[in-house]
């Protein structure tokens, strides 16, 4: 409660001094966004299915120039009206060169896109993340430590882009879900002193197309001499063509290592997959009025733990509305698919309005 | 409420028929050839980057100095090079009034 006291009178100062900032010449600005949403969710029988509204979510970033070189970026989440409170990033950007800029902080691990591209409200076309970015990949996913990224140019539209980092690692006990093991209060290594390795490249061969392969590995148990690797493997492709046509997708892997209980000498891994597919189309080329504004999407995406009770799949088809430029009025069917023993009956439908500011 | 079933026979045909969709919407509309050799616009760096994520962002809303913050956040989020930054800077600057 104090600490939460504490993030909400930091974030009201931060506002102020954002707006006596603005005022004069900005080397303080305050951006963001958020949204608000309606779930309805259906229940297995007898249970009633329940609708509720939800402001999930309110987030401020906030980014301070230093000097031309030196910038200072941070983002606070505050999730289910304020329910959930976290220190999302909070990052020194340094651009040493042209093509590398060196951070410092906790930052967005790049791992795939959807982590620190495309996860936002505003920008993401499907309400929600993918399987492949929830149990697999721990989005919204971030760790202390330091890194270099930046991009290469080729020739004309084509170019390199990478990061690579060390960090301290996720952190937790003998195989514990993977979204528990992001350290979302203390973000110091304490008892685990292993660190994390990790980074991704991504090439765009022509302009309408990216491809991108990541990696990460640490080891994770939570004691003074940690043995249990825990590595990433991904990658990720996108089209776009025009303005008004996108089709991009990711494959994550993770393999946890835990102790074989049948033989407790030995290690063996839980190997956890996840992959989306997401397809979305403005009507716009039809040049109808009352449908310029209208984008149709739809997202496919699955989690395979290896025949376990948690796998599972989503289909989500939907509408977008483009009130603005960054207000989007969305509804979405959302399928929730399981394998047949474990079935449940437990589809939504979603509306959300969604802001970028 | 009626139950829909959904079938991986459905969803494979979902997929091919908006692939096909798709298909014929990018055969409809070609997209431009870029001459070799041609320096790309502040425009066509802003569109190609900025584009992939997000709605295009109106140069209007926001001052230079606002641009230039936001710029340099962009630069660490989407990996771009010195000099598409200050090609998607200077086209939000000259366009902002």
């Amino acid at each position: 409660m104090k600490r939460m006291s504490l993030i909400l009178l930091l974030t009201v100062f931060l506002f102020l001094l954002a707006s006596l900032s603005q005022a004069e010449k900005a080397k303080f600005i305050v951006t963001g966004y958020m949204d608000w949403t309606y779930i309805w969710s259906q229940q297995e029988d007898p249970d009633p299915s329940i609708g509720t509204f939800d402001l999930f979510h309110f987030n401020p970033i906030f980014l301070f120039q230093i000097e031309d070189k030196l910038m200072a970026e941070a983002e606070i989440e505050y999730e289910h009206g304020g329910d959930e409170i976290i220190l999302e990033y909070a990052q020194l950007d340094y651009f040493l060169h042209d093509y590398v800029t060196v951070t410092g902080g906790k930052f967005l691990i790049p791992f795939g896109v959807f982590n620190t591209k495309l996860h936002p409200s505003w920008i993401s076309k499907v309400p929600g993340r993918p399987l492949a970015d929830d149990h697999v990949v721990p989005v919204d996913w971030s760790e202390a430590g330091v890194m270099a990224s930046g991009g290469i140019p080729i020739s004309g539209y084509s170019k390199i882009n990478y990061a690579v980092y060390l960090t301290n690692g996720l952190e937790g006990p003998e195989g514990e879900d993977i979204r528990d093991l992001r350290k979302e209060g203390d973000d110091r290594d304490v008892v685990n002193n292993n660190k994390a390795v990790g980074g991704r490249l991504g090439i765009i061969p022509v302009k309408e197309i990216e491809i991108g392969a990541s990696a990460y590995t640490a080891k994770y148990d939570d004691v003074e001499s940690p043995k249990l690797s825990l590595n990433f493997f991904g990658v990720d492709a996108e089209f776009h063509h025009k303005d008004f046509f996108e089709l991009r997708g990711e494959f994550n892997q993770a393999d946890q290592e835990v102790t074989d209980l049948s033989a407790p000498d030995s290690v063996g891994f839980k190997v956890k997959r996840g992959y989306y597919a997401q397809a979305a189309l403005k009507l716009s080329p039809l040049e109808v009025d009352l449908l310029n504004s209208v984008e149709i999407a739809v997202r496919f995406s699955g989690q395979d733990f290896g025949g376990e009770a948690d796998d599972k799949w989503e289909v989500s088809p939907g509408i977008n509305y483009y009130v603005t430029n960054t207000a989007i009025i969305r509804l979405f069917y959302r399928f929730n698919l399981e394998k047949e023993a474990y079935k449940v009956d437990n589809n939504q439908i979603i509306f959300q309005f969604a802001m970028g500011f | 409420m009626t139950k829909i079933r959904i079938t991986p026979k459905m969803i494979s045909l979902t997929l091919t028929l908006t692939l096909v969709a798709c298909l014929v919407i990018i055969f409809a509309h070609p997209t431009e050839v870029l001459t070799k050799g041609k320096e790309l616009t502040g425009a066509e760096v802003y569109a190609a980057n900025c584009g992939k994520c997000h709605s295009e962002r109106y140069p209007s809303e926001r001052t230079d100095e606002e641009w230039k913050l936001l710029v340099n956040h962009m630069r660490v989020r989407a990996g771009l090079t010195a000099k598409e930054a200050k090609a998607v800077l200077e086209y939000l600057q000259e366009n902002n009034d």
